[in-house]
């Protein structure tokens, strides 16, 4: 690693880290707080079919039908705010380099200096990836922290919350790999993040589909979500190794194809 | 010893091509002027000696190393100043050259801060605050601040005004003189030839001349200027064969000697002529002459 590198990137995606670590930080301190109130409130639309479906989308598992505190504490992993947050996080970084730097035109400067793409890569995408890492670990603390105050029901132990913390840096890792292929390909840093946009988008329509339409039911394992499943670690169906394996190996087949198309390809100014 | 060495050099773009087989060598200590329009070729040449494009064939040398193969360690002696300069907007001259520094490994900040100071460029301004000339400047320290064996330049003129152009210059003859080799990249004439050795002209990716300043002088006819007395008539009067492009204005001639100028002066002495003029060769037309060329093929 050069520390050089290290600094230019960490200059680069410390302020938009830090505003996310405290947003995620932040939500899951009001979810915590908020769903021992409105629990009751759940338990009532839940009766409800459609109101069903809705968390069955949300959860991404047909494990809705008893509900019980399982429930909040999943949503509370998977909440949409938080999840936006991530993904949020993942376009700003990972669509900087090559796309990002191309369109403003900085690459020229970069690629001139005495480092290999290679290493430029690896230094980057290491950073970001570490950066991802700090906001989950963050954003599951403060849910741990907050949760000493709240009633017992409501606490996600602290072995679960590892694991599903560790399931959804798996689930980092792979978004910010097919994010990272497509910035790998691209000139353009808004074309880089419309297109991985529209994939995830497709992604998550297939994956709330399966939930409702039987036919589609057996696309639900090419969708990402199937994957990531809190619902069935609160509840102690299972662990999800298996799950972060296949998360694992999809983002690193995904990263060797980025990075060799990053080595590989032309990139300058145009 | 040849500093930069490209032999059959090709770059396409799809089906256009960039730079069409392209061979030329530039010698360690030279003042090299890489000279030709907009779309000519240069910057590709460049970007591929710098390694950010591939080669589609031939090959590109730097200190007898491929530029594919080595390019960090080549770039390590190599200062580069792509045109159109952009840099980041969070990046200061301060911070850059500490930055650039650790990048490559040894301490350039008090070397770079007197490159700024002679450049008249405030040290702690971030970039996105700086107009495109201070930008350029920024551009040159950063370039210039690790003392490289190798000064690769691709229009740095642009956006500067002629002060610190001349302060460029000023520079870039001083680190040619303590036997640094320079690659000057321009489509200005009158850059190359205050500063240059030697120039490689290059249209449509094309390598047109390679020579030195004084061969081409040598090869540059030389203007002439006939001013008939009141009582000739110009247009009457034959041009010789050694008169070239005569244009006729009033009763003046203004034309190139294609011959010597012992031929124009038998000529002219038996002629009714009050004024001759004869000027020293104009690079500009030699350089309009291989740029019309291509205008008019095309």
């Amino acid at each position: 690693m050069n520390y050089g590198l290290i600094q230019k990137t960490w200059r680069e995606v410390w302020l938009v880290t830090l505003i996310i670590v405290l947003a995620v930080a932040g939500i899951e301190v009001l979810l915590v707080k908020i769903y021992p109130q409105v629990f009751a409130e759940f338990q009532t639309l839940f009766k409800s079919d459609f109101m069903k479906n809705v968390f069955r989308a949300l959860l991404g598992t047909k494990q809705t039908e008893k509900f019980g505190p399982e429930l909040p504490k999943a949503l509370m992993c998977i909440h949409p705010l938080v999840m936006i947050l991530i993904y949020g996080h993942i376009l700003v970084l990972f669509t900087r380099l090559p796309a990002g730097e191309t369109g403003s035109g900085t690459v020229d400067i970069l690629l001139s200096w005495p480092v290999s793409r290679n290493k430029l890569f690896l230094t980057d995408k290491i950073i970001c990836l570490l950066c991802g890492t700090l906001i989950i670990i963050l954003g599951f603390t403060s849910n741990f922290i907050t949760a000493r105050f709240a009633p017992e029901d409501f606490r996600i132990p602290f072995n679960k919350l590892v694991i599903t913390a560790i399931n959804l840096a798996c689930l980092y890792y792979v978004i910010s790999g097919i994010v990272t292929i497509v910035t790998s390909f691209c000139s353009s840093r808004i074309k880089a993040a419309g297109i991985a946009f529209g994939f995830q988008a497709f992604n998550d329509l297939i994956d709330y589909i399966s939930e409702f339409w039987e036919p589609a039911e057996c696309l639900s394992s090419f969708t990402l979500w199937h994957y990531y499943q809190p619902l069935l670690i609160m509840d102690g169906s299972g662990t999800p190794w298996r799950d972060c394996l296949v998360l694992l190996t999809l983002g690193t087949i995904l990263y060797i194809i980025a990075f060799r198309t990053f080595s590989q390809r032309d990139i300058c100014t145009t | 010893m040849n500093v930069i060495q490209i032999d059959s050099l090709t770059k396409r773009y799809g089906t256009r091509i960039g730079v069409d087989n392209l061979s030329l060598e530039v010698a360690e200590g030279e003042l090299f002027g890489f000279l030709g329009p907009n779309g000519a070729g240069k910057t590709s040449t460049i970007r591929v000696l710098m390694g950010l494009l591939k080669a589609d064939g031939g090959s590109a040398q730097i200190f007898g190393k491929d530029c594919k193969i080595s390019g960090p360690a080549i770039r390590h002696e190599i200062g580069y100043m792509p045109g159109d300069l952009r840099i980041y907007g969070w990046m200061t001259c301060r911070n850059g050259l500490k930055i650039t520094g650790k990048v490559r490994g040894k301490d350039i900040t008090s070397l770079g801060l007197d490159l700024a100071e002679q450049l008249k460029l405030e040290p702690d301004l971030p970039a996105r605050k700086m107009s495109r000339g201070t930008r350029q400047k920024l551009g040159l320290v950063l370039a210039l601040a690790h003392n490289p064996k190798l000064l690769i330049f691709d229009e740095p003129t642009s956006g500067l005004d002629p002060l610190i152009q001349e302060i460029l210059f000023e520079i870039i003859r001083k680190k040619a003189s303590n036997g640094h080799t320079i690659f000057f990249s321009s489509h200005t004439l009158s850059e190359v030839e205050r500063l240059c050795d030697r120039v490689a002209i290059l249209r449509k990716g094309q390598l047109v001349e390679n020579k030195t300043l004084d061969e081409l002088r040598k090869q540059a006819k030389k203007h002439v200027s006939i001013l008939w007395s009141p009582t000739a008539n110009s247009n009457n009067i034959s041009i010789p064969p050694f008169l070239d492009s005569v244009r006729f204005i009033q009763n003046r001639w203004e034309c190139f000697l294609n011959g010597s100028i012992n031929h124009l002066t038998q000529w002219c002495s038996d002629k009714p002529i009050d004024d001759l003029v004869i000027s020293p060769p104009d690079l500009n037309t030699v350089f309009m002459k291989y740029y019309n060329k291509g205008e008019l093929e095309a």
